[in-house]
């Protein structure tokens, strides 16, 4: 048996409990101690405490405490907070960027601070991802997203669209003349003469060296020829000022297809735009032909005829310009 | 049974109509005078467990309809996290925070800061929030189509400062596993 405590006694004991991480051996039989209900339950409170602020110490956030109370549910608190976190870290971590903290203090901005940066980081990447390093223009690979996007609407709906690749001509003879940096310049130029000229619902972009790929929807194939006759020949006069007595010009060609009910896939319609651009090239550059071939002359004078009367029409009834090739200039002397 | 009280959304009322100048909100201790007292009635008249029984039903319709009214559509398991999180912050019903969110696997556990129900409450030795069991259960079972429960496991009024609800879903052989 055991003997009777003191009210001293049972402090010094319960101080004991509060700080050792076990209970002593010696305590554990303690009839005193094992028979007081009340006791038992202080015990209970003491021991999932310990549990609780020891797991809590190591980033265990897996134990479940039952039992109630102020101190032990502001941990359970604590936990609940860190598993949110825990929750909330692995949302940003499959991209979602929206994840915010506001009941952490100082570290809340913290972790703010972190996912607003990622998301500015990572909106930067993807832009990177998708632009020409040089002519800040769209790339080869958002060039084809945008294509394969619109060859599917094409397949549901067989909404027309149209493509042209357009090629510098002589290029090389440019680098290899005026050197890199003048070659640069050009790629520049180009893209900055004829950004303007696409609507913002067309994609122009640079496929790689010194070639284009412009996509139109809700363009066919005669829409597209006056598109290209027009880039043609804003190239053809636009001139390059590269410090010497004469500015550098520098033409190009371009293959003009348009997307057909017999294509299988997107690369189908590249296929027949690559071929008239070789076509142009073969017929002495500066030119655009399409494929399907279509006379481009004949096709332009009828464009333009028929946009004449529409032109007359419109000063009747006062309506908004057609914007795609509505204004063209009338063909000049290509593929003749 | 002929109803007279069948919950359909139009009668809540066109607030904005018919309080130009009150607004839309009420002083918080009003609703609670109002849950309370009725659960006092409802417990002297029919007991404690028909009360809490009452209590649950009446959270899961009003789980179901507040879902259909501003939940609804929802794609994806983010997107109904996110617009149930910002719908109760909005109607300042509570913050909604996840722990765990294993929806497919029929076990979520999370918790409600700022409880309408219970926040501030006395220190009780029972959990309170039966009413938000049923309301938190039927935003899943409308999610998922399936049977799910919430059981809430810690809450103010045992000395929590916050509600936290371990809700799983009924049959899921993930969860008995
Ligand atoms: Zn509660």
């Amino acid at each position: 048996m055991s003997s009777q405590r003191n009210d001293n006694e049972w402090i010094a004991l319960i101080d004991t409990f509060l700080r050792l991480p076990r209970i002593p051996d010696d305590l554990c039989n303690d009839a005193e101690l094992t028979e007081n209900p009340n006791f038992q339950k202080l015990h209970r409170y003491i021991n999932d405490l310990r549990d609780l602020s020891a797991a809590l110490s190591r980033g265990d956030l897996q134990m479940f405490a039952y039992t109630k109370g102020y101190i032990l549910s502001n941990m359970k608190a604590l936990q609940a907070n860190l598993r949110h976190l825990t929750w909330q870290t692995k949302q940003v971590a499959e991209g979602d960027f929206s994840q915010r903290v506001e009941f952490l203090g100082e570290f809340s901005d913290s972790f703010n601070e972190m996912t607003t940066k990622l998301q500015e980081n990572n909106l930067e990447l993807e832009r990177l991802a998708n632009v020409d390093f040089l002519t800040q223009i769209p790339n080869r690979r958002s060039a084809m997203q945008f294509l394969e996007q619109t060859f599917l609407l094409y397949k549901r709906t067989l909404r027309v669209f149209s493509i042209m690749i357009m090629d510098i001509d002589y290029f090389k003879s440019v680098n290899d003349t005026y050197g890199h940096d003048i070659g640069d310049k050009m790629l520049k130029h180009v893209s900055t003469t004829l950004r303007g000229v696409f609507r913002a619902s067309d994609m122009f972009c640079r496929i790689g060296g010194e070639e284009f790929l412009a996509i139109l929807p809700e363009t066919n194939l005669a829409g597209a020829v006056c598109i290209a006759e027009r880039v043609r020949s804003i190239m053809e006069n636009a001139a390059l000022d590269i410090g010497s007595a004469v500015p550098l010009k520098q033409t190009i060609s371009i293959g003009v297809s348009n997307a057909l009910p017999g294509d299988e896939k997107y690369n189908d319609i590249i296929i027949r735009s690559d071929n008239a651009l070789y076509e142009a090239k073969e017929n002495g550059r500066n030119r655009v032909y399409t494929n399907p071939p279509e006379d481009v002359g004949a096709l332009l004078k009828s464009l333009s005829r028929t946009n004449a009367k529409r032109r007359q029409s419109r000063t009747a009834d006062d309506s908004p310009p057609d914007e795609h090739g509505g204004s063209a200039a009338p063909p000049a002397n290509i593929a003749e | 049974m002929t109803r007279k009280y069948k919950f359909f959304w139009d009668l809540i009322g066109d607030v904005e109509d018919g309080r130009p100048n009150l607004g839309d909100s009420v002083d918080l201790e009003t609703y609670r005078l109002m849950q309370f007292t009725m659960r006092d009635v409802l417990e002297e008249r029919f007991g404690t467990d028909v009360t809490d029984d009452i209590f649950f039903n009446a959270g899961k319709l009003a789980g179901r309809e507040f879902f259909r009214q501003y939940i609804d559509p929802v794609e994806s398991v983010d997107e109904f996290v996110s617009k149930t999180q910002s719908i109760l912050k909005n109607k300042r019903i509570g913050i909604l925070r996840l722990e765990e969110a294993m929806i497919d696997k029929g076990r979520v556990l999370l918790t409600i800061d700022e409880d309408l129900d219970c926040s501030g409450l006395p220190e009780l030795d029972y959990e309170t929030c039966i009413y938000d069991e049923g309301f938190i259960s039927s935003l899943f079972e409308c999610f998922t189509n399936e049977k799910w429960k919430a059981e809430e496991i810690d809450c103010w009024c045992t000395g929590a400062r916050t509600c936290r609800f371990l809700v799983t879903q009924e049959n899921c052989e993930a969860v008995n596993a």
